[in-house]
């Protein structure tokens, strides 16, 4: 068991020491060049290996709910091509697509990042504006849906490995069937293709920009208005989670309060207004649905005392780390949960006959949200322990608490990790890292990716284990303690009025959307622009996120649909062979009489 | 003649509710109902408790057992609003043979169990459950093997 802390320790310290380096060397790093910088081959291995990393189970749960974001994705490619201040801006450029995407349930839309990891180095070294980056960056985001059911499938075969490792009673292979035989396969899947890309994809980026350059000048400008526009489309998917019930007027009030500020805020004071605002509303409402009390025990459940609290830790980590290292079709966690379980089979049972059938009783199906879903963990372990001390626990009567709990957990999990923390972690992080000028910012600053880190991690590990050891601790009644308690209600009622307020602001300093045209009636000139903002300052983002809104949640239209059109309606609107574009597709004038 | 009306979705999740469902459904569709139709769930006044926790708010949950749902379900007068959640394909015939028919039948996820083989994604059924499938089909039941909107889908009619 000591070696299980050490083990942790040592995680953490090299990732806070990953996080100390890359602030010192951002600061350090030399101030922009004009040659882009040329991926070479050993950037390009680094590359595909991060790209590895953010989908692997070895960043004890930020891989993937921080790692895996464009947001970091561009700190850490920038830092590897010796560029992280461009690198962060582009990244962060990225991120405001994938604002509000939310994968629930092992159904997965889009790849945020490839987009991030690979959008990010072709964008370097190939010397693109950051501001057209997001047009080049959204469809490769496509692509990364192929590797997500490939990979849920091919490792659908090895739960069956661990199964005839359990009937042996082996517990330790069991636990290296998840995160040991599972690894090299995805590091082939994930790693080399990009390693191929960044490294075979950057010259012929470069070129092509280079012939747009020569040639067609104006579709760079496309790419701007494309770019410019495609983060409605983020922050649009953002609001289809968060604009519900009676809460939506907030969006409208941070889209006032920002455009009042002329556009350029510090969203970290937004968010504390917002929050400020939440706890009016959660007072004035207290939280959503009242419940009924029913009769459940409550009383603290008494250990029989086999396990100690250092067991509970040890098989926490082991899935903070590894829930999804063996993520597959078949059983989903199925693997992960049975890894979870082993120091305490190890530690309750000895013979060959009670290993072997604990471990059976594990490697079913389960799927769940990590974090949150934690609490069934404590629960089972809790059950199991009580069984092995003599008391009448049935197979059924564990598994029961699993299937049971695991999808209302899953529930209450997403919405609050995947539609709250980390979208808001991820907008804030965002705003730091442009110093609110996303979409012009050339530079970033390294303190956005990193705090954005730091929000995610303090959840996982903070709450992750909290709500573990609670679990543990009550039994079953932690659910209803938790649950009815109306405090989880008001939580997720506050934050959605948070959540919307700052997506208010967001429409107005993330999209960047104006009209050049120029009428000259008589010899007098209309600029609409004008006339729009005499209307209302910044109408046009609004009117925009209102739109895609529409028609992704009341139309249904896909959001690959209303990406593609966006950037094809960018691209082929700067054609100067329209009336009153110049050869750069910029407007010049568009006149009625003169 | 039978009248057939249509319900807001008609469900089997061996999961009921969970992210898909609240994260995505909830979001794609007005819910203000869902019933579980399951006898274990009607019978567990804990897990009843769990389940109106997680559902988001301002949507009930009921869980009702397959022999005494048929007349309340009838009489429910905006079904379009309503989900019927069920855990395997048996209660879904059961139910449709008791008498609360539907047109629709959309399989979201059935984990792998003894007996089961994977169909579709984090989908599996036994042989014996296929058939209660095939009998929904035979009865003009359109089944649907499909997670969330927006993803990919299969037809159960391309299974057989």
């Amino acid at each position: 068991m000591k070696n299980n802390k050490k083990q942790l320790g040592i995680a953490m310290i090299i990732s806070v020491i990953l996080l100390a380096v890359s602030f010192v060397a951002v600061k350090a790093a030399p101030s922009v060049q004009d040659e882009p910088p040329k991926v070479s081959l050993l950037m390009a291995i680094i590359i595909g290996c991060l790209y590895y990393l953010a989908n692997s189970p070895w960043l004890a749960n930020v891989g993937f709910a921080a790692f895996y974001r464009p947001l970091v994705a561009g700190l850490l490619v920038g830092l590897v091509m010796g560029r992280p201040a461009e690198g962060i801006a582009i990244g962060a450029n990225i991120n405001v697509l994938y604002l509000g995407w939310i994968s629930a349930g092992g159904s997965l839309p889009g790849d945020p990042a490839l987009a991030g990891y690979l959008g990010t180095a072709l964008a370097l070294g190939a010397g693109l504006d950051v501001q057209a980056t997001l047009a080049l960056a959204a469809p490769l985001g496509l692509l990364g849906g192929i590797t997500w059911s490939v990979r849920m499938s091919a490792c659908s075969i090895i739960p069956h490995w661990a199964d005839k490792f359990a009937e042996k009673g082996d517990i330790w292979a069991v636990a290296r069937s998840n995160y040991v035989y599972s690894q090299p396969f995805l590091f082939i899947l994930y790693g080399v293709p990009v390693m191929l890309a960044a490294y075979l994809g950057t010259p012929a980026v470069a070129a092509g920009l280079g012939w747009i350059a020569q040639h067609a000048i104006w579709v760079m400008n496309g790419l701007f208005v494309a770019s410019g526009m495609l983060a409605a489309l983020g922050i649009a998917l953002n609001l289809k989670f968060l604009l519900q019930g009676d809460v939506w007027p907030y969006f409208f009030v941070g889209f006032v309060v920002t455009s009042m500020m002329s556009g350029s805020v510090n969203l970290l004071m937004m968010a504390i207004i917002g929050g400020g605002l939440a706890f009016v509303h959660v007072l004035f409402t207290s939280g959503a649905k009242k419940e009924e009390a029913v009769a459940v025990e409550t009383v603290e459940r008494k250990s029989p005392g086999l396990l100690t609290k250092k067991d509970v830790f040890a098989s926490w980590w082991r899935w903070l780390f590894f829930s999804h290292a063996c993520y597959n079709w078949e059983r989903m966690q199925g693997l992960g949960f049975a890894h979870s379980m082993t120091p305490i089979i190890a530690k309750l049972y000895k013979t060959k006959e009670d290993i072997s059938a604990a471990l059976n009783r594990h490697l079913v199906f389960f799927n769940t949200q990590p974090d949150f879903g934690g609490v069934i963990h404590g629960i089972v372990i809790a059950m199991e322990e009580e069984r092995a001390a003599g008391a009448d626990i049935s197979d059924e009567a564990i598994n029961g608490v699993k299937v049971g709990l695991m999808g209302p957990f899953a529930g209450i999990g997403d919405t609050i990790q995947q539609g709250i923390v980390i979208p808001l972690g991820l907008a804030i992080g965002m705003s730091i890292a442009t110093g609110g000028q996303l979409g012009t910012a050339t530079r970033g600053n390294a303190l956005g990716p990193i705090f954005f880190i730091l929000v995610v991690a303090a959840w996982a590990w903070g709450f992750g284990w909290w709500i573990y050891y609670q679990g543990y601790k009550q039994g079953q009644a932690a659910v209803t303690n938790i649950l009815a308690s109306n405090q989880m209600n008001k939580l997720i009622v506050g934050a959605s009025v948070l959540g919307n307020f700052i997506m208010g602001a967001l429409a107005v300093s993330f999209i960047k959307m104006s009209t050049p045209i120029v009428f000259g009636i008589g010899g007098t000139n209309f600029a609409i622009q004008g006339i729009l903002d005499q209307i209302m300052p910044n109408l046009l983002p609004l009117l925009l996120v209102i739109l895609v809104w529409w028609l992704l949640a009341k139309k249904h239209v896909s959001p690959t649909l209303v990406m593609v059109v966006i950037i094809v309606v960018g691209i082929l609107g700067a054609v100067p062979i329209f009336w009153g574009l110049d050869a750069a597709g910029q407007a010049i004038r568009v006149g009625l009489l003169g | 003649m039978i009248t057939i009306s249509n319900w807001g979705l008609v469900r089997i999740d061996d999961r009921l509710i969970h992210g898909q469902v609240i994260a995505v459904w909830c979001r794609h569709q007005t819910f203000k109902r869902i019933i579980v139709i399951d006898d274990a769930v009607a019978k567990d006044a804990f897990m009843q408790q769990v389940l109106r926790l997680a559902a988001p708010s301002g949507i009930t949950v009921e869980a009702m057992e397959v022999a005494a749902c048929v007349e309340p379900l009838n009489a429910i007068p905006n079904k379009e609003n309503v989900m019927l959640l069920m855990k395997t394909p048996l209660t879904a015939k059961r139910l449709y043979e008791a008498g609360v028919q539907y047109t629709e039948l959309n399989i979201g996820g059935i984990g792998m169990g003894p007996g089961r083989k994977n169909v579709f994604k984090n989908i599996a059924m036994s042989e014996e459950e296929k058939g209660h499938l095939k009998d929904l089909t035979a009865k003009g039941v359109n089944i649907t093997l499909l997670t969330v909107p927006g993803e990919k889908s299969k037809s159960f009619k391309d299974l057989i």
